[in-house]
């Protein structure tokens, strides 16, 4: 009975935990997220094959990709900054700084989404 | 070996089977119901291998009373509950830098079984690690159809961070309980533990693995399964990590004796054979070469004679241990202090630790990387994988001691006794019948 107990206490232990995590991060609302929703148009109608990337309009030092296929954000730093190595390569550009950053986007790029969440635009800026 | 910890070692090799199988289910593109079949199948013979208990040194220790039997399940209950409180507090939502880069990112790749080969893609979030990890996550990713969720990987290494303070414990109970007890209680107060377990990488399962490896060693002399799956624990230890290599290979040096031994070494050799196919076809379908090893060439072999890289290594070492692992430097301190009082040499598992720790070292001093930023990046890490190992070391060697007054006494009296004309003639009588007992055995067999 006592190994039943102790077996037991493990898996409570992690039941335990879980429910606390699953409450903590329900009300943890980020950037990934914030960016993965805002994603979720361009990952619904892209090829599960391609491969995107995205960076911050302004910031060069982070870019972001994101796996269609996985329907996943993967992060920084270790990811190349070579527009040339992706499908497409996105650029976010934060709505509250839009106006001030419109000279740095071409005119010949597309805008696929705007505001969708308040935060950001998407626009393609590259294609192989 | 006690049944609950025969459990653990059950679940630790069941989790190095599910992502081998899923591994080759993706290889050779076996629809997942097949692959749940086979993962039942294995599940069950492992459990009829695994649970029977046999003759154990476990069977031989005496057995508690009923209250101090309670009491040792109190003790567990209190540290598993201090765990389960302080983890998800540490936790982040989807786990720290390289779990949200690297394995959790593997195992979304491998739950698609259509485009799972894209993993070898991005050569720059290493796609050279091994699957064992992001293999069994996708397994369960597809089983409960939830790719994108974050609990999965919590709850998988929720269950690896308590079971491994559990397995050390059930290990020393029996040996000395107020040992088992201080051990235990050295995970939760050891909050960068925690941490790094719920911090979603591999570091802990890898120590798991490895613990479960030495543990397994230590019963090999009464059942040779046990030497069987101490070898497959070190192949689960290399289908990690690729520092899983360097450990199995360490902890075949120090204990060449018995896996080598003229008895044992069929079975070592064969059992190696399953850890090897896994890996060995992982390592010919991924294109990505590790980066350590691809970078090194010759003038890395020129570090060996840098005072200064063993100097930067030894002064982080000393840093990271004083920061991170304050409690168990002070355990370490009294463990030494006791060893030098007591003028005991250190067990075999302390000499795995520190060969571990040596190997380390040089694999810094050796590094074509950044040498600071390398140390920087995963020394901590490192020491995690090593820290269950070196509790169970230190707790091993202070059980082993004798405590009671009248045993250590009886113990000072038979070294130091001068051998008299009597305690002679004494040996000399007991020889023939020695000699008489060996005849008696051998006319048995």
């Amino acid at each position: 009975m006592k190994n039943i107990l102790f077996i037991t206490l493990i898996f409570l232990g992690v039941v335990y935990a879980t429910v606390n995590f699953e409450e903590k991060i329900s009300s943890i609302y980020g950037l990934i997220d914030n960016v993965k929703d805002g994603l979720a148009e361009v990952t619904k109608n892209a090829s599960r094959d391609a491969n995107y990337s995205f960076r911050f309009l302004g910031d060069t030092t982070k870019t972001y990709i994101m796996s269609t296929y996985t329907r996943y954000l993967l992060a920084p730093n270790y990811v190349s900054n070579n527009a040339s190595e992706y499908d497409t390569m996105l650029t976010i550009c934060d709505a509250r700084l839009y106006a001030t950053a419109k000279h740095e986007i071409e005119d010949d790029r597309n805008v696929l989404m705007k505001q969708r969440y308040n935060q950001y635009y998407f626009i393609e800026t590259s294609r192989k | 070996m006690s049944t609950p910890n025969r459990f653990i070692i059950f679940m630790a090799i069941l989790i190095g089977c599910i992502g081998s199988l899923y591994f080759f289910s993706l290889l050779f593109f076996i629809p997942l119901y097949v692959t749940t079949a086979l993962i039942v199948v294995a599940a069950a013979l492992l459990f009829m291998w695994i649970i029977p208990s046999g003759a154990t040194p476990d069977n031989n220790l005496p057995a508690y009373s009923n209250r101090k039997e309670w009491v040792g399940i109190v003790i567990l209950a209190y540290g598993i509950i201090w765990m389960a409180i302080v983890a998800p507090e540490k936790a982040n939502k989807y786990g720290e830098w390289d779990a949200y880069t690297i394995w959790n990112l593997h195992a979304r790749q491998l739950a698609d079984p259509q485009h799972w080969k894209t993993i070898f893609r991005y050569t720059d979030v290493h796609a050279d690690y091994p699957l064992c990890l992001p293999a069994t996550l996708a397994y369960f990713m597809r089983l409960f159809s939830s790719p994108d969720s974050l609990i999965l990987p919590f709850v998988f290494h929720m269950l690896v961070t308590i079971s491994l303070p559990a397995l050390i414990y059930g290990e020393l109970w029996r040996k000395n309980a107020v040992v088992a007890a201080i051990v235990l209680a050295m995970f939760p107060i050891q909050v960068f533990y925690i941490f790094q377990g719920t911090s979603q990488y591999a570091d802990v399962l890898l120590s798991f693995f490895f613990l479960c490896a030495i543990i397994c060693m230590n019963y090999s002399r009464q059942n040779r399964k046990y030497l069987m799956l101490s070898v497959l624990f070190l192949g689960c230890c290399a289908w990690t990590k690729n520092e899983g290599l360097l450990l199995a290979t360490v902890m075949l040096v120090v204990y060449s004796r018995r896996y080598f031994a003229k008895d044992n070494i069929k079975y070592t050799l064969l059992t190696l054979l399953a850890p090897i196919a896994v890996i060995g076809t992982f390592k010919i379908i991924c294109p990505v070469s590790n980066d350590l090893v691809s970078e090194s060439g010759t003038t890395t072999w020129g570090y060996l004679l840098d005072s200064d890289r063993y100097i930067m290594v030894f002064n982080y070492f000393i840093l990271t241990a004083g920061k991170k692992f304050v409690y168990i430097g002070l355990l370490f301190g009294i463990y030494l202090t006791i060893c030098l009082v007591r003028k005991k040499r250190p067990g075999l598992e302390f000499l795995l630790f520190a060969s571990c720790l040596f190997a380390y070292f040089m694999v810094y001093v050796l590094t074509p990387k950044d040498l600071k930023w390398h140390l920087y990046t995963s020394c901590e890490r490192l020491f995690v994988q090593l820290y269950p190992l070196m509790l169970y070391a230190i707790g091993m060697d202070i059980a082993r001691m004798k405590w009671s007054i009248s045993e250590i006494v009886q113990q000072k009296n038979s070294l130091q006794q001068p051998i008299t004309a009597g305690t002679k003639q004494k040996i000399k009588a007991a020889a023939p019948s020695n000699k008489h007992n060996r005849g008696k055995k051998e006319k048995k067999r």
